[in-house]
């Protein structure tokens, strides 16, 4: 369950302050693939990483299974951050020393888990990923969709009931783009866990069941997919971002 | 073309500039030690330099005994009347203890005795108080002894001597150039005067000798050579000073060390440095080199970012050093006559050395610079390193530091390799532990980075592949710490194995007893002999000599004479507790006795290989005459006895290694009998304060054995405190590097740690990570610094053998090598400590930011 009620989170940037939410409420009870639309600037970013536990709000409360993210000191961040949830970037944020499986077990090395359980575990998701046999390469000798895949991995390593996906396809190509937004559907259903993710691609949109649509820092409105093609959620779409 | 290189350097060094600050800072410390002491040292030799023109006055040519004995009053008579001649005058020195009437404190001055008249016209005295001497019961103070004992023209003093003691009236006090710790403090009185002192009647230590104006000092000496007696030799007054000018030569030589070690601490950290930086800037550099960039300008543009910061740093270092220097002296300006003069030459040696340190930390980034392709650079963010580099650098590495080890194995003679060590073994082994580090880091990596790992509660994984992601820079900033750290191994090992697996093992007798150098009289030789409480005697007489085959020392730094000590050959033997190591003791006895034979010490078997059954040939009075080595010996207590009295004088020109003759020989070959040392051997409940006590109512100088070990322990404990500040800076100039590293680092890797932090890794995490590595950074430094640092102590060790045949066993310490570990790898943290504090107070998502 998420739950976001008038958030506030303001940046300085240079001398001036921006406010990137503007007191946003939004509330996802159910798990689910959902899309956050937005144009450059609107503040998806910045709610994802309110949700990630990667910043923290001005006002207001970020409910997370009914924690409240505001509330958490450093430590319980790093821990929620660790187990709670998991993030998809758009740049792979992988390792670079590191292989594909050292970077999908890398959460559960810096966690403690027993070695059996990382391997056990690591081997599970290289399966259901779909990149065993690529598991012992670096990311320069991975493609951009396999990259992806491996972050998806390290996202899901200790099965967060909330996934997080920022612009994941930004930089891969149509064919990859495509198998990504169908691959993070299926997890979704297959682990009943949430999947967020910021796109402004109606094309990505389409395969998630409820968008958000933020604008100027705030909510302007959800819609459900339900069978819409890309033209219909992007209409949808333009109509509540104006 | 040239504006360009000059942009992409300037860019270089102002894109990040607060690592340039950093660079030039560390460029800047080495210059300041540097200059620092070449300006001091210069300042030094002016000072001498300037002053013994004053001390050996006017004349021009001097006559002395050649084998240190004295020059009969009739030879001076004799060349007043040779015609080339327009003054000469003889002096007769002798130590002396005196009080002044009436107070306590005694204290020990040289009595010089001359003929007042003609010695001033020779060496003219400015009398500040009172009147030159004119009768034998006057003295002449210099100032400072007039000041020290608070004497004034008419107090009497009272030297304190065998028998009753005699009084002076002071009768001026005059002016003398000083030159400190260099000189004797002085008092003039007449010759006969001087005479009774030292119950020499008629000897002289010099006779100074004024020519006619037009004369040449060489071709007089030429001509009128012949026309002395053998065991005479006339030198320049030019010459005079030489002895001095060769002690200060040796500064010289250590100012070359030390350049070279300042400037690799500062080059080392350069490298590391722009190398650091060119790696992060390698796109940037394909973008150049796809807009048209040559590789030559990407090149040049290091090197020119070299030197850069070498000038910076150098003409920020420079005048810090000559302020520090001249606050030096300024706080010592008394003792400094000759004024404020930083050396030029090692002044310029010392810049030189920064900006040849700014060229060389230029260079291999410039290779990197110039070798990256276009494309590969635009893609490579963790290309693995080429096992050819790894290679290479593990075989020039290890070619570098066998040069100097492989250098003493050839033929050639101690004092080339020395010199060739100096200047170039020296720098070339520094290389070579630098590039070693690299396959080190490599080794580390694999071996040390899981044990830190675990320590550090760190992914075992992460440690290890991150260091050799990019092995060269973490190498070579490894490598920067090497220098710190091997002087200090070197010097400790080199102390203590000296201290303790040589010097503490020499047998010495119980006591030696001197006058300060001067010769002892022989009724002071009968006084001694009666003194309660001592058992045995013997009287040496010692001089320099100069041996054909074999010679120690350095030409220039240290002489290469060596020392004949001739004595009662039983007498000697029977208390000298000698080790016999070639020959039998009874026929050497009966050889030396039959004359022209003599032993030899230990040193000389050892360095060259001569033996019982050789011969030595020595350079006599009655020319070079060849003297049988009959037998080996170890006794180099003795050596040690005669090195310490002469720490400060003549025997300073001796070298440690000794040849041991009889007096006869001594007589009749060097025309030398006079008594210089006694050696005493106390009873078994005798009172050693009370014959301290006799011996110095005889005016004579007692230092007991256990006095010189202590001597010898506080000399040796204060050279290493020396070389370890200098380590100590070397360390800080090479944390600096240390420092630059983990910033560009960490600003490198901003976004890779906003990832770990983005999965769940503590802020604590990345602190350990960062640590982690700059342990194992540091350790290869460690390893490095100590490996570099066994081989200088095994060098010095072949270089102790080859030049002063002292062999001693190497002792590794384990525990310097520890303490020394761990301040390498703790100021390696502490330098690291800010970039950290920054990096653990820095959010997720700006850390995340820092990719976009």
């Amino acid at each position: 369950m998420i739950r976001l009620a008038q958030v506030v989170k303001r940046y300085l940037q240079g001398d001036a302050v921006v406010e990137a939410l503007r007191g946003i409420d939004l509330r996802i009870d159910e798990p689910g693939y959902y899309a956050v639309m937005g144009r450059s600037g609107s503040g998806k970013s910045t709610l994802l990483h309110l949700l990630a536990g990667l910043d923290q709000p001005d006002s207001g409360l970020v409910l997370v299974d009914d924690v409240d993210l505001a509330k958490l000191n450093e430590t319980k961040l790093t821990e929620y951050r660790r187990r709670g949830v998991g993030v998809v970037f758009q740049q792979f944020n992988l390792i670079p020393t590191l292989t594909a499986r050292q970077n999908i077990a890398l959460p559960g090395v810096i966690d403690g888990r027993p070695r059996k359980w990382i391997d056990e575990r690591t081997d599970e998701l290289l399966d259901a990923l779909g990149i065993t046999d690529r598991a012992t390469h670096r990311p320069e000798a991975l493609s951009g969709g396999e990259q992806q895949r491996v972050a998806i991995g390290r996202a899901l390593l200790f099965e967060p009931t909330l996934l997080l996906a920022d612009e994941p396809t930004g930089n891969l190509d149509a064919s990859n783009a495509e198998q990504l937004w169908s691959l993070l559907g299926d997890v979704a259903k297959e682990h009943a866990i949430t999947v967020l993710m910021v796109t402004h691609e109606p094309a990505a949109a389409a395969h998630c069941e409820r968008v958000y649509v933020i604008g100027d820092g705030l909510l302007r409105g959800d819609f459900e997919v339900n069978g819409l093609d890309t033209g219909g959620v992007a209409s949808r779409y333009r109509d509540l971002d104006g | 073309m040239t504006r360009a290189v000059w942009h992409l350097a300037i860019e270089t060094l102002t894109g990040r500039r607060g690592r340039t600050a950093l660079l030039v800072i560390a460029v800047a410390l080495a210059t300041v030690l540097t200059v620092a002491v070449a300006a001091l040292i210069g300042t030094l030799r002016q000072s001498v330099s300037s002053s013994i023109g004053f001390v050996a006055g006017l004349s021009d040519v001097a006559i002395v005994h050649r084998f240190d004995g004295y020059v009969k009053y009739p030879t001076l008579e004799t060349v007043r009347e040779w015609e080339e001649v327009e003054t000469a005058v003889g002096r007769h020195g002798h130590t002396a203890t005196i009080r002044v009437s009436g107070r306590t404190k005694p204290y020990v001055l040289f009595m010089q005795g001359v003929e007042p008249e003609v010695e001033q016209r020779v060496k003219p005295r400015h009398f500040l108080e009172g009147r030159n001497i004119e009768s034998d019961d006057e003295v002449a103070l210099e100032q400072r002894v007039a000041e020290k004992l608070k004497a004034n023209v008419g107090d009497e003093i009272d030297i304190i001597r065998f028998g009753d003691p005699l009084s002076l009236k002071i009768v001026g006090v005059f002016e003398r150039e000083s030159l400190d710790i260099l000189q004797r403090r002085l008092a003039l009185v007449t010759l006969n005067r001087a005479y009774d002192l030292s119950g020499y009647e008629g000897a002289l230590k010099t006779i100074e000798i004024k020519l006619t104006d037009g004369v040449d000092a060489a071709s007089f000496i030429e001509d009128r050579q012949g026309d002395l007696p053998p065991e005479y030799s006339m030198k320049t007054s030019a010459s005079a000073g030489a002895g001095v000018q060769r002690g200060l030569k040796i500064t010289d030589l250590l100012m070359v060390i030390l350049i070279e070690i300042a400037s690799f601490s500062a080059g080392f950290s350069i490298v590391a440095s722009l190398t650091t930086n060119v790696m992060q800037r390698l796109r940037e550099m394909a973008i150049l080199r796809c807009i048209g960039a040559a590789r030559w300008q990407l090149a040049a543009s290091q090197v020119v970012a070299g030197l850069v910061v070498a000038v910076m740093g150098a003409a920020v270092g420079a005048p810090i050093g000559l302020a520090g220097a001249y606050w030096v002296y300024w706080r010592n300006s008394e003792n400094l006559p000759g004024g404020f003069d930083p050396n030029p030459r090692i002044l310029t040696l010392a810049v030189i050395g920064s900006v040849v340190a700014g060229l060389l930390g230029g260079l291999y980034p410039a290779v990197v610079a110039a070798t990256a392709r276009p494309m590969q650079a635009m893609t490579a963010r963790a290309k693995r390193p080429k096992w050819r580099a790894f290679a290479v650098c593990t075989l020039i590495g290890l070619l570098l530091v066998s040069a100097a080890p492989l250098a003493t194995t050839l033929d050639v003679d101690g004092e080339s390799v020395v010199w060739w060590w100096v200047y170039c073994g020296l720098p070339l082994t520094f290389l070579g532990w630098f590039m070693l580090s690299i396959p080190l880091l490599w080794v580390l990596s694999h071996s040390a980075a899981p044990i830190v790992s675990a320590c550090l509660g760190l992914p075992r994984a992460l440690l290890g592949q991150t260091l050799r992601a990019t092995p060269f820079r973490y190498a070579l900033t490894g490598g920067a710490l090497t220098i710190g750290l091997a002087l200090l191994v070197t010097i400790w090992m080199v102390g203590r194995s000296f201290m303790g697996g040589w010097f503490n093992n020499l047998k010495m007798p119980d006591a030696f007893v001197h006058i300060n150098n001067d010769l002892i009289s022989r009724q002071k030789v009968d006084a001694v002999a009666d003194i309660e409480g001592v058992e045995h005697m013997c009287p040496v007489v010692l001089f320099p000599v100069n041996a054909k085959e074999a010679k120690f020392g350095l030409k220039d730094i240290h002489p290469t004479a060596t020392m004949f000590v001739s004595s009662d050959v039983h007498s000697f033997f029977d208390m000298t507790d000698i080790d016999w190591h070639q020959g039998d003791e009874a026929k050497a006895r009966e050889r030396l006795k039959q004359g022209r034979a003599v032993v030899v010490s230990k040193e000389y078997y050892e360095a060259f290989g001569l033996g019982e059954g050789g011969t030595i040939t020595l350079d006599t009075n009655l020319g070079p005459v060849a003297f049988d080595v009959v037998g080996v010996i170890g006794s180099r207590g003795l050596d040690v006895g005669v090195s310490f009295f002469g720490l400060r004088d003549k025997y300073s020109q001796a070298s440690v290694s000794c040849l041991f003759g009889t007096r006869q020989d001594a007589e009749r070959y060097f025309a030398s009998t006079n008594t210089r040392l006694i050696l005493l051997g106390f009873a078994e409940d005798a009172d050693e304060a009370a014959i301290h006590k006799q011996i110095q109512a005889l005016g004579m100088r007692m230092h007991t054995s256990t006095k010189i070990r202590t001597y010898a322990h506080k000399w040796m404990e204060r050279l290493m405190s020396v070389a370890s500040t200098v380590a100590f800076w070397s360390m800080v100039i090479a944390c600096i590097g240390v420092a630059n590293l983990i910033i560009a680092e960490i600003a490198a890797r901003r976004h890779e740690f906003g990832v770990l932090r983005a999965i769940g890794g503590s802020s604590f995490l990345l602190a350990r990570l960062v640590a982690g590595q700059t342990i194992v950074i540091a350790g290869v430094g460690c390893v490095t610094g100590t490996a570099l640092g066994l081989e200088m102590a095994l060098m010095e060790k072949w270089i102790h053998l080859r030049l002063a045949g002292i062999v001693w066993s190497a002792t590794i310490p384990w525990d310097v090598i520890a303490y020394g570990c761990l301040a390498v790898i703790g100021s390696a943290l502490l330098a690291a400590a800010p970039a950290l504090w920054r990096l653990v107070r820095t959010q997720p998502r700006e850390l995340l930011a820092a990719a976009t």
